[in-house]
């Protein structure tokens, strides 16, 4: 009897067309609230990473309920949809620093460059030296460019879409955790070469966490993530032409 | 903020229609950052000029950041950005369906991921700190433990 009227509530909650958009956007919301709260409490520790967390709740709550992905991304598509305003967004950081972006911009491309090749060298190489398949070894390629960039090359080249996406978030999350005590370890305590790094590496999770602490970084973080996607989009076609 | 997300929406879809024109592998919301920034750029330069003429203000940066930069936009974009990771949510849950291409990849992909991300990181940061260092003042890192955007 209470089972039976327990699976009712779940069908109803989150699989009903009526219910289920304000079930997930509330679970989503809510549970990356928390996350933030909970890095709050550790002392805003990096490694605590809030969009790492919020996605185990969700995927995990999608797993208990029997949610499909389809019904959890219709659900949740307002907040999708707010990736592109916040892009455009960023420029407002962008252009608040512009006159201190301005000032290191030969370092800037040099780094951008390093940065660019490397990552999709070490990526693309990594893959195949540990013995992981072509396919995935081209979907790893543009992994460190934001997610919508990353996409549009893996299919120009024949790899994986839906698996460069999960490849360009969790990249992001690693260099999010990762990026600022590794960074401070090696020397760096330049809000700029943070940012810069945090852009080209992580794109915009990584971005994310640094414009929660410094706005210059996000600045140069905005500028990471533009200007990477730019020069990788013409250098992986490149590269791989080069390598075949 | 209706002001605020006019503008955040107009310069994505000219991004975006710039994108649909040009077939470029550059997605819209980017070409519209760029854009965007452009104007607020120009319009700071133009508010900065005019000020330097009329030579009346006893604080000029920040009378032309304010007047350059409209406060609605500047407040939106930070709430905005301040949520940026809140917005990745639905696209990482995606991972739900690639479980089983990620088990049988599971050595490569782990090993090239950390690995990848984190030489990219150290690169691009130590190319850019040995390239700015003693060209100007660098920016400290001040631990302020709160959020400044």
């Amino acid at each position: 009897m209470t089972t039976q009227l327990w699976h009712q509530v779940q069908e109803y909650a989150f699989l009903s067309p009526s219910s289920a958009a304000l079930v997930w956007l509330c679970v989503t919301l809510g549970s990356y609230g928390i996350a933030v709260r909970v890095q709050i409490l550790c002392g805003r520790a990096p490694w605590v990473n809030p969009v790492l967390l919020s996605i185990l709740t969700v995927v995990m709550l999608m797993f208990c309920t029997g949610t499909p992905y389809e019904i959890y991304s219709r659900s949740t598509g307002m907040i999708h949809f707010l990736l592109g305003p916040a892009t455009v967004a960023l420029a407002v950081p962008l252009a608040q620093s512009i006159g201190l972006v301005l000032r290191s911009l030969p370092a800037m491309i040099l780094a951008l460059l390093a940065g660019s090749i490397t990552s999709v060298i070490s990526g693309v190489g990594l893959v195949l030296l540990c013995g992981g398949s072509h396919d995935v070894a081209l979907s790893m390629a543009p992994k460190a460019v934001t997610t919508p960039i990353a996409i549009a090359i893996t299919q120009k080249i024949g790899g994986i879409a839906s698996l460069t996406a999960v490849f360009a978030i969790v990249g992001g999350i690693i260099a999010a955790m990762c990026g600022e005590p590794l960074l401070r370890r090696f020397g760096v305590h330049d809000w700029r070469a943070h940012g810069l790094a945090a852009g080209i590496a992580g794109s915009g999770i990584a971005a994310a966490q640094i414009a929660q602490r410094d706005p210059v970084g996000a600045a140069f973080a905005a500028l990471g993530i533009g200007l990477n996607g730019l020069v990788t989009a013409l250098l992986v076609p490149l590269l791989l032409h080069l390598f075949h | 903020m209706v002001q605020a997300f006019f503008i955040l929406l107009f310069f994505q879809f000219l991004g975006t229609a710039l994108q649909d024109a040009f077939h470029l592998s550059v997605p819209g919301p980017v070409i519209g950052m760029f854009i965007l920034a452009a104007c607020l750029i120009v319009r700071k330069q133009y508010a900065t000029r005019r000020h330097v003429r009329g030579a009346g203000s006893a604080l000029p940066d920040l009378v032309t950041e304010q007047e350059a930069i409209p406060q609605d936009l500047a407040r939106v974009a930070r709430s905005l950005i301040g949520a940026l990771g809140l917005l990745f949510v639905p696209a990482g849950a995606g991972i739900a369906g690639q479980f089983s291409v990620l088990r049988t990849n599971a050595w490569p992909v782990c090993v090239a991921l950390v690995g990848s991300t984190l030489l990219g990181l150290v690169v691009t940061a130590l190319v850019m700190h040995a390239m700015t260092q003693g060209h100007a003042p660098p920016e400290n890192l001040s631990d302020n433990g709160g959020q400044v955007l």
